[in-house]
């Protein structure tokens, strides 16, 4: 994803190209937010799941989710490996191929899951059986998703210093998963078993 | 990193107030789902 859409949007020096990239990301997102969270609420009678239910599910799976950004026990995800093709890039005028690559890339499920944090959320969305949450919830996928490309849209450097300089976060980025995840897990845990 | 995490968590769980379940609970996933999207960026 690093090596196509920074130069997507900033090789063709079109902010408005950054916005329609970051709006499909977000309409995306919440379609996959609505849809869980329509299939968790026929399951559960547009009730929801018990709160303890969701904080013990959520919680045991953020923490297997930190063991494995945190490199202690490197678990393969449940994912597709696919990712958006390039080719997009050429054959599609570029509003068009920015529209197409915010869609795929905000539903988040037919690509590849980079960082196992948005299980998480995914499993909140589905557990609260309401679709307006669960749209709410995930559009800030989207935004998340999105805003990084209109930041890089805006800086003045040249696109293979914008690359470069997001490989080398990988790590710190994969580090601060990790803890939060660790954080999250534990948490919901103590307060699954508080009030079971 | 996975020992102080749990740690912080855990201290965080057993403090929150009961009232807070689902509201904050939906909250936090939000800000979880933000900073997964933020992420993947970085991803090749």
């Amino acid at each position: 994803m690093v090596g196509t859409i920074p130069p997507m949007v900033h090789g063709f020096r079109k902010r408005e190209l950054a916005w329609i990239y970051l709006g499909s990301c977000i309409v995306g997102a919440s379609a996959t937010g609505t849809l869980l969270s329509l299939l968790g609420g026929m399951v559960t009678g547009w009730r929801g799941l018990p709160f303890s239910a969701v904080a013990l599910a959520s919680g045991g799976a953020a923490v297997l989710c930190s063991i494995r950004e945190l490199n202690l026990l490197p678990w393969p995800l449940p994912q597709f490996c696919r990712q958006v093709p390039s080719r997009w890039r050429y054959t599609f005028p570029p509003a068009m191929s920015v529209t197409l690559y915010g869609l795929s890339l905000g539903v988040g499920l037919g690509t590849r899951i980079p960082f196992s944090t948005l299980y998480f959320p995914l499993i909140w969305a589905a557990a609260s059986g309401r679709p307006y949450l669960g749209a709410w919830c995930l559009a800030l996928f989207g935004l998340g998703r999105g805003l990084p490309v209109v930041w890089y849209s805006a800086i003045k450097t040249d696109t293979h210093s914008i690359i470069h300089g997001i490989s080398i976060l990988r790590p710190l980025v994969q580090l601060v998963n990790g803890v939060i995840l660790a954080i999250a897990g534990s948490g919901l845990l103590s307060v699954a078993l508080r009030w079971r | 990193m996975l020992v102080f995490g749990g740690l912080i968590g855990t201290v965080a769980g057993l403090i929150a107030p009961s009232g807070i379940a689902w509201k904050g609970g939906l909250i936090f996933s939000a800000a979880l789902a933000f900073l997964a999207g933020s992420s993947a960026l970085s991803s090749p």
